[in-house]
């Protein structure tokens, strides 16, 4: 019983997969993402050119 | 006799340019007429880019509340995410971009103001944001700093002549209506010149001459320049056309610009004047004349630039183009038509001559910038041109194009050439391949061409290099050698120009394309003002794989190049402004060492308060901007069908577009504006959050604090993210803990 008691006790293994699958998803969650918002996003290389 | 000489937009802001200084002073030299010149180019950027105008077209785009409408959408098209991108930065930066115009063209203006790179940063990116205000009022048009791009096409005869009468897509019939007419109608002119170089002015100068013809039909209208050279017989077919002009000038137009002035006063008949093109008024024929030889250079008059407004440019010291040469000596490049069409017959103007232009250009405007517009200094001035600078003692900077002729520029003479004040050099490159230079009949070995690179850039003159990708028969090894070439030598090359072959009707290798595996060309058949073709080859590259490459040039020119890197508008407003700034700082290496790369933006410190700083505007939208800008960016026109001029997408363009790209699903985001440096940043919600949370009452670690422990460290660095674009305040006094 006593064995059987202890047993029970002790953390399960699977909700522990569970719990790190949970951080993983919260990190992918938030994203910390800044870039410069460019209407053109490139120089026009052709423009070099003396026209 | 009156003469009006005016040079339509679309050009370039920074210089005037040299074509009614030239006529004018010929004209006044050898007629009677008075004449007068308008930069119409200049005079409408300085309109736009006011305060009052640009004000009326933030309360006109504000009106249609596009942005509003699309952020509530369920999904984006492919043409929805092109209005998002252009609606959502004017609903964020409109106010202070109308509030900002006239600081900004100021600072253009100014030296003290100009030469401080960070005001300059902001002055340059307040009026490209001004130009997109302005443009997103007649959408889908685009006017920039390069072009003026609308929904028709320029290759096409009867688009062109619908333009003229839209008002939603054509900014000019307002502003003609409005500034050009009135000042004509008060000079009156007998005569009236309209230069027409490049593509972008073809509609602006048909819908001036347009407008003229409506308030005085009798008066003479003649457009002459570059363009005419390539598409002017074809333009002349069209009937519309003769109801806007009465006759036009091709090649060079100094002689008959001033016979023309003879036709006018009764002296002379059209059909003597060389080198015109007209309507026959009692039989409708257009008549050709014949063409005459070239005019020698020698003979004529220092420009003159009396009556160009020359105060309005947008920068802070003059630039003045002077010709020394005309055509090209070497003239066997197979892809060029400047020797073909534009220029047949090379000719110099003299070295004492040309000495005495550039003094009496100093004297009289008090400038000591110049630009000489030539496409190559001859081997023959390499030498002579900077020692007369410096025996002159002119005392002067300059710039122009040459020919990498590795005998004629010796150390020595780069040496001398440093001397005299020249502080860029632009080359035709092309390809560092010797296979395709010798197909081109470019008469350059790509070793030697680099050892003169090094030797140019050893005395600290700039280098740009012109280059060509996607030449019949290159194949992308070749391509990506030349790439690799460039990267190479990356530290004696400082600018790069990379362009897409086009093939050219008027090219030698048009008329030999058997020679250079080209199988077939593909006319559009609507498009009768036509130069450039569409074209399948036998060998290397296909069109859509030489844009792709010309694609990986640009991002690695954009990875490896200072110049390029990030939002460096020396680069962008080129011309004057990257040579002022060369100027200024005697050459590149000091130019890199205190402006480019000089440190600037904050720090943090672990245990002080961060606190962002003040003038930040922020929008939520329901879509994510980056991906908007991502696919947007991604998506190339010039892929999908090589055009005349292009980066517009046509409707069929777009239906296409909208069926093949995925429907963009919401996902928030947040557009920042920094009011002190002009620039626009999107954030994800968690950054957003970071920026948020910046308040001057905690230190990073607590900012981070609010997000899971995993993506605390990711915090902290978006802190120090904030920190280098210079959206926190510095010396926040330290938090005690």
């Amino acid at each position: 019983m006593k064995d059987e008691e202890r047993k029970s006790d002790e953390p399960e293994p699977e909700p522990k997969a569970l719990e790190s699958d949970e951080a993983a998803a919260r990190a992918k969650r938030v994203v910390f993402k800044i870039v410069p918002a460019n209407p053109k996003n490139t120089f026009n290389f052709e423009d070099v050119a003396d026209k | 006799m009156r003469v009006s000489l005016v040079f339509p937009p679309q050009g370039h802001f920074t210089q005037p340019y040299l074509s009614l200084p030239s006529l004018a002073a010929y004209l006044r030299a050898e007629t009677d007429a008075e004449v007068s010149l308008i930069d119409a180019n200049i005079e409408s950027y300085d309109h736009f880019l006011s305060r009052d105008r640009l004000a009326l077209s933030l309360e006109r785009v504000r009106a249609a509340d596009r942005l509003r409408e699309l952020d509530a959408r369920p999904a984006l098209s492919f043409s929805d995410m092109a209005s998002f991108q252009r609606f959502s930065e004017i609903d964020l930066i409109g106010e202070s971009v109308v509030e900002g115009i006239e600081e900004a063209k100021r600072v253009l203006r100014t030296p003290e103001l100009f030469y401080d790179y960070e005001r300059y940063l902001w002055a340059g990116r307040t009026v490209e944001q001004g130009l997109r205000l302005f443009s997103a009022e007649f959408a889908p048009t685009v006017l920039s700093a390069h072009g003026f791009v609308t929904r028709y096409r320029v290759e096409r005869s009867d688009e062109v002549i619908a333009a003229l009468t839209d008002e939603a897509a054509n900014p000019y019939i307002e502003y003609f209506h409005d500034h050009v007419l009135p000042r004509l109608q008060r000079e009156d002119p007998d005569l009236i010149g309209i230069s027409v170089t490049f593509a972008s002015q073809a509609i602006p100068a048909l819908t001036l001459a347009k407008a003229i013809k409506e308030w005085k039909p009798e008066v003479h209208i003649t457009v002459g320049g570059g363009l005419l050279a390539y598409v002017g017989d074809k333009l002349a077919r069209r009937e519309e056309l003769w109801s806007l002009i009465d006759s036009m000038v091709l090649l060079e137009g100094e002689r008959p610009l001033a016979e023309l002035v003879e036709v006018v006063a009764g002296q002379r008949e059209l059909s003597d004047v060389a080198n015109v093109l007209y309507r026959d008024k009692a039989s409708g024929e257009v008549i050709t004349n014949p063409q005459r030889d070239p005019l020698d250079i020698k003979t004529l008059p220092t420009p003159d630039f009396d009556g160009m407004p020359l105060e309005k440019y947008l920068s802070p010291e003059l630039v003045l183009p002077l010709a020394i040469t005309r055509g090209c000596y070497w003239g066997k490049c197979v892809f060029c038509t400047l020797y073909t069409v534009i220029g047949p017959g090379y000719r110099g103007r003299g070295i004492e001559q040309t000495v005495e232009d550039i003094r009496a250009l100093k004297e009289k405007y008090g400038t000591r910038h110049f630009y000489m517009v030539i496409e190559d200094l001859p081997p023959n001035m390499a030498k002579a041109l900077p020692d007369a600078i410096l025996e002159a003692n002119l005392d002067i900077d300059w710039w122009c194009d040459a020919r990498l002729e590795h005998e004629a520029f010796t150390e020595e003479v780069c040496e001398q050439l440093y001397e005299s004040g020249c502080r860029r050099m632009a080359f035709g490159y092309e390809s560092s391949s010797e296979r395709v230079l010798e197909a081109m009949c470019k008469g350059i070995d790509p070793q030697k061409s680099m050892e003169l690179v090094h030797r140019v850039r050893k005395v600290g003159i700039s280098v740009t290099l012109y280059v060509m990708v996607g030449f019949p028969t290159e194949t992308l090894a070749e391509a990506r050698q030349t790439l690799a070439t460039l990267l190479e030598n990356r530290d004696s090359i400082q600018e790069v120009s990379v362009r897409v072959f086009y093939l050219d009707e008027t090219s030698e290798i048009f008329r030999r394309r058997e020679e250079f595996d080209i199988a077939e060309i593909y006319p559009d058949p609507d498009a009768d003002l036509q130069v450039y073709y569409d074209f399948r080859t036998s060998s290397g590259m296909t069109r859509v794989e030489a844009r792709r490459a010309y694609l990986e040039f640009t991002e690695a020119l954009r990875s490896h190049f200072p110049v390029f890197q990030n939002t460096n508008m020396l680069y962008h407003e080129l011309k004057s402004h990257y040579f002022l700034y060369l100027a200024k700082f005697e050459g590149w290496d000091e130019l890199r060492a205190n402006v480019l790369e000089a440190p600037r933006k904050g720090s943090i410190a672990e245990a002080s308060a961060v606190r962002r700083r003040g003038g930040l505007v922020r929008r939520e939208l329901s879509f994510d901007r980056s991906e908007v800008d991502r696919v947007l960016g991604q998506t190339d026109s010039e892929a999908v069908r090589p055009r005349y001029q292009s980066d517009i997408w046509t409707a069929e363009d777009l239906r296409t577009l909208d069926r093949e790209t995925a429907p963009l699903q919401p996902q928030p985001s947040t557009l920042v504006y920094d009011a002190a440096s002009g620039e626009v940043h999107c954030f994800s919600p968690a950054a957003a959050e970071v920026l948020e949370r910046c308040d001057g009452t905690l230190t990073p670690a607590q900012v981070a604090d609010h997000f899971p422990s995993e993506v605390r460290a990711d915090a902290i660095e978006c802190v120090r993210t904030l920190s280098s674009l210079g959206l926190l305040e510095q010396n926040v006094e330290e938090v005690v803990r």
